[in-house]
């Protein structure tokens, strides 16, 4: 059992277990913690699922774990892993069954106050308009040769449908498209799981929220984001759905006997993984981006919708009442990235499984409008606590292949969270402090109670002051939509 | 009998059964019951579910698959299940009825830890569920 002696302090911040730790490690694991962090992170089996993924053929310099880690299946929540071209391995249990679930974030010049008389307007207007909770379609009804299209294009296709500007698509990780997406590499059933959910929110801790900007710290990021201090955001967190979540079962079920076709070894069957270039290899990738393309797209109109219940609800109380997109990023992906491993640049597969990408100030991967101050990351709280809006620096290229937290990161188990709290009694608490909720289900609501997550003020602080990304803004919520 | 397990994040069920057949059995009902699955009084269908796999392990994934997919695609739940299991192969003829309501949604299933072994004179298996 891995315990807090076994690990080396690099700094306040940052942790290593060696790879002397177990003889098939091919890497250290560096977790990015405060004394606290880790210590909790030492009672589930996030770091023996880490020690897992350090086993991986092909991985370069170190696994990174961000201080919002929990335990997961192969990979732990919050780890990132980097695995050298062409014959590092990619792992789908490493991204995720939700390939792309992620955060996109808009803002606005609408005051905080200019809410309170239409809370209630705005919270069923966004509850109907987006569809959520369990096996709920959407309003769109794509045919074949359509789905394709957004799997091919991603944001691309939602900005020739009418539901994303050009600045928007600008505004998203990657411009909302992976290349080297064919949809000939989804199987039948993914397709038909995704036919029916473009526009859905999904349910488990995905959500809608309404938030205001509650404080900045960094007024010159801020600006460049458009947030303004007491005026409203939204943020959006789903994935992939159906979709996502077949691309992934598929391919752990067919890359069960790959490693042993390959020659490798691995710890547990979660890490079931292909070399890069291998055929198995590349028509994961192809279907991964198939279906990180889905999310952006689905991610996309979502806002869409909401803009249009902002503009119908807001409708004569404020002339300005636009959404602007901050920025969308995904959590869970795998993404052929540079790196500087040992003063050499190399090409790898960043595997980030509840991690987000957080690059500095001047990376070509930028827009223009994020050249001068670095790439929003956006932190959502759990329900009813704060969430944060950083920016990606410099150093996190080093310290974790440009990677950082995405959440707050769960403590209690969802059997915990469920016998001990009441949806019902949660709603109520939840409205004494000011936090309008609609959620489909009240079993689901107490899973995703504030009590079941990490304190996400002390997650962040950890980022901020490791240097991997420095806080510009804290928002507070107003409005939730769960499923 | 199943039981639910500690896991952070997602969903895990130890199940125990007498034969393997049991064990199959009791990890659809552990579905619903985590799901919170509701059928409607209506109709039944009948359908058979022909699987083949590797080992045991894919085997116990691929049925649990299909039983996410009837939920999820086609809004049906399985009333009851005839299962025979030889070797790595299965057949079952199962009583299908619509769906009514469920609660949550289970992604998927992980192959996380996952070992359906014979201890004693009882078929084990713990399972994990993305949630």
């Amino acid at each position: 059992m891995i315990q807090k002696q076994d690990f080396r302090k690099l700094s306040d911040y940052l942790w290593e277990l060696p790879e002397s730790y177990s003889p098939a490690m091919k890497v250290p694991v560096r977790v990015f913690a405060d004394d606290r962090i880790l210590e909790n992170a030492l009672k589930d089996n996030s770091m023996q699922q880490a020690v897992n993924a350090a086993c991986l053929p092909g991985l370069v310099s170190h696994v990174t774990v961000m201080p919002d880690v929990h335990q997961g299946y192969g990979f732990p929540i919050g780890g990132v892993a980097a695995s050298r071209f062409p014959d590092g391995v990619i792992s789908p249990g490493g991204i995720g069954y939700d390939i792309n679930c992620g955060v996109r974030l808009l803002a606005s010049r609408i005051p905080f106050d200019v809410l309170a008389p239409v809370v209630e307007d705005l919270k069923q207007g966004l509850y109907a308009a987006c569809p959520s909770g369990v096996g709920k379609s959407g309003r769109l009804r794509l045919r074949d040769k359509e789905l394709a299209a957004v799997c091919r294009n991603g944001s691309e296709w939602t900005r020739r449908n009418g539901y994303a500007t050009a600045a928007d698509v600008a505004a998203t990780e990657d411009s909302g498209k992976l290349s080297g997406a064919d949809p000939a590499d989804l199987s039948p059933r993914a397709m038909k799981r995704g036919m029916p959910q473009l526009g859905t929110l999904g349910a488990g801790n995905h959500f809608i929220e309404v938030e205001f900007v509650e404080e900045i710290y960094d007024k010159k990021a801020a600006a460049a984001m458009g947030l303004i201090q007491g005026c409203l955001t939204l943020q959006i967190h789903c994935g992939s759905r159906g979709l996502g979540h077949q691309v992934c079962s598929d391919t752990v079920r067919a890359f069960q006997d790959v490693p042993r076709r390959y020659g490798f070894e691995l710890p547990e069957r979660g890490l079931a993984c292909a070399p890069l270039d291998s055929p198995e290899g590349k028509k994961y990738l192809s279907a991964m981006a198939c279906a990180a393309n889905y999310a952006f797209a689905n991610r996309q109109v979502l806002a869409s919708y909401a803009r249009e219940v902002f503009d119908q609800v807001f409708a004569g109380r404020i002339d300005d009442r636009e959404l602007i997109q901050v920025y969308d990023l995904a959590h869970n992906i795998g993404k052929i990235e540079m790196h500087e491993v040992e003063g050499d640049t190399v090409k790898v597969c960043v595997h980030r499984k509840g991690a987000t990408r957080a690059f500095g100030a001047r990376h070509k991967d930028l827009p223009a409008r994020y050249q001068g101050v670095g790439q929003p990351v956006l932190v959502p709280g759990s329900m009813g606590t704060a969430s944060y809006v950083l920016v990606g620096q410099q150093e996190s290229m080093a310290l974790s292949f440009g990677s950082s937290c995405h959440g707050a990161g769960r403590v209690k188990s969802r059997k915990q969270a469920k016998h001990s709290i009441r949806g019902e009694q949660l709603l109520k608490d939840l409205q004494k402090e000011g936090i309008a909720v609609q959620a489909g289900s009240m079993p689901g609501l107490a899973e995703e109670a504030p009590q079941a997550y990490k304190d996400v003020d002390a997650v962040v602080n950890v980022v901020h002051k490791a240097g991997i990304a420095r806080k510009v803004a804290r928002l507070r919520p107003l409005v939730v939509i769960k499923g | 009998m199943y039981r639910e397990v500690e896991h952070t994040a997602d969903y895990s069920v130890q199940l125990a059964a007498e034969d393997l057949e049991g064990l199959f059995v009791q990890s659809i009902q552990a579905v619903e019951a985590l799901c919170g699955v509701e059928e409607e009084i209506s109709a039944l269908e009948q359908k058979t579910i022909n699987l083949r796999a590797a080992d045991l392990e894919t085997l116990l994934v691929e049925w649990l698959e299909e039983y996410l997919y009837s939920l999820e695609v086609e809004s049906q739940t399985w009333r009851s299940m005839e299962i025979r299991i030889n070797k790595c192969e299965l057949q079952a003829f199962v009583q299908i009825s619509a769906l009514k309501s469920i609660q949550k949604v289970i992604k998927a299933v992980t192959f996380h830890e996952l070992a359906v072994i014979r201890k004693g004179s009882k078929w084990e298996a713990t399972v994990v569920f993305d949630v």
